[in-house]
């Protein structure tokens, strides 16, 4: 079992330092949790969720299924059990709905029991919750977070190809580089990837990019804006890693009129 | 034009991890949002110059987000069912774009729309870069509809509706 160093906090004050604000707030930490529950077996991590506002909330833990689009776009619903990736139904916690008052803060296991008939196929698998808050005494928008689980079994083979990637001017001191990926592995790919443009050898802007992880036979589509670059010609360079011992790289060059 | 050509290589990493679906260089991201403007959910349309769909004020609410650690993210909206308005229309929450502008002007912090997805998530109505840390700044996300639409209808503190944030 693996622990992402995720945080997320959703709602809520600046920290214990400064004074709760009106309104609700929500924490839930952590955001993102990585598995290796043999089938057969089980095991469980701690979620913490926090009511960091000045009224009482009504929380709700709600099971998901998600997923993410070609262009990058996280979604989820209601988990379904129709799906063969997800790992949901096999999650669970002890209470979904409880009541936190203001400042409170409750603790608890997320648990998955995976059944001795769940497939030793090496794959993955993912899933999660909804965690929301609500006001006790009327309607209103609430915060929410999201905490989301992924599974391993045995190791399935990591790969991503980088299949295109090119730059098209977009106004008088703009483009968009657009970067297409294409997971052909088995195993999900967290991807950090880093954006390079030179001019002339000298690199004129520099910036790090992210991307949903990309699941196995999904095609991932980057898009990102380029600002502030005065006519001339360019390289654009993109450096991808997927946590694998390999990284891609590509480049291209662009001129701004 | 640009020119066309591009390449694509595979070279060893300087960083290797130890299995491989571990995660890539960057973890996910930390961040902190503060709602200071949930406002409780009231939409009518009474004729097609409406835009605006809350009885009373906008229906806005501003939300403070503060990274902690690098890595990315998205802002989204859950929406309830359809809801059923007091006259039995039922409001279409397909029909209800939501916009996330970037009130701070923090400058990493890409704000957009989104289109309600009743009983689900919207699509990111804002997403956070990677490698943005302890940086924080100010979202105003506004809900307005299809002008359109003419449904005559109000729709009372509709409940369910949720501002999020997720990591991957």
């Amino acid at each position: 079992m693996r622990l992402a160093a995720v945080l997320l906090t959703v709602a809520a004050a600046f920290g214990v330092a400064q004074p709760a604000r009106a309104g609700l707030s929500l924490t839930v930490e952590p955001l993102v949790q990585e598995l290796r529950v043999a089938p057969g077996s089980s095991g469980a991590f701690a979620v913490k969720v926090t009511n960091g506002g000045t009224e009482s909330e009504k929380v709700s833990v709600e099971p998901i299924d998600w997923n993410v689009t070609t262009d990058g776009a996280l979604q989820f619903h209601q988990a379904n059990l129709a799906n063969a990736h997800s790992v949901t139904r096999y999650l669970s916690v002890p209470a979904y709905q409880f009541v936190l008052a203001p400042g409170a803060s409750r603790e608890f296991p997320l648990s998955v029991r995976l059944p001795a008939s769940f497939s030793t196929a090496p794959a993955v698998y993912w899933g999660g919750f909804l965690i929301r808050g609500a006001s006790v005494g009327k309607s209103g928008v609430g915060p929410a977070g999201t905490v989301f689980v992924y599974e391993t079994v045995g190791t399935p083979k990591a790969h991503l190809a980088l299949k295109a990637m090119r730059v098209t001017q977009s106004g008088s001191s703009g483009a968009v580089l657009s970067a297409r990926m294409q997971n052909d592995g088995n195993a999900y790919a967290r991807v950090s990837a880093r954006l390079l443009i030179q001019q002339g050898g000298r690199i004129v802007q520099d910036r790090d990019l992210a991307t949903p992880t990309i699941f196995p036979g999904a095609v991932r589509v980057m898009n990102e804006e380029l600002k502030n670059l005065p006519p001339g010609e360019y390289r654009a360079e993109l450096t991808i890693d997927y946590g694998t011992d390999v990284v891609l790289t590509g480049s291209t060059d662009f001129r701004i009129h | 034009m640009p020119r066309a050509s591009w390449v694509a290589g595979v070279a060893f990493a300087a960083f290797i991890t130890a299995i491989g679906t571990a995660p890539a260089l960057a973890n996910p991201a930390g961040i902190t949002l503060t709602v200071t403007g949930g406002s409780a959910v009231k939409f009518t349309s009474i004729d097609n110059t409406s835009t605006a769909l809350t009885a009373g004020a906008p229906l806005t609410a501003s939300v403070t987000v503060t990274t902690k650690t690098g890595g990315g993210g998205q802002i989204w909206i859950n929406s309830p069912a359809n809801p059923v308005g007091a006259g039995g229309a039922t409001l279409n929450l397909t029909l209800i774009t939501v916009t996330c502008v970037d009130t701070g002007a923090s400058g990493w912090l890409s704000g957009g729309t989104a289109t309600l997805v009743p009983n689900g998530s919207s699509a990111a109505c804002a997403t956070i870069p990677a490698q943005i840390n302890n940086q924080t700044t100010t979202l105003k996300i506004t809900f307005t509809m299809n002008a359109r639409t003419v449904l005559g209808d109000v729709w009372s503190a509709a409940p369910g509706f949720s501002l999020g944030g997720s990591a991957f």
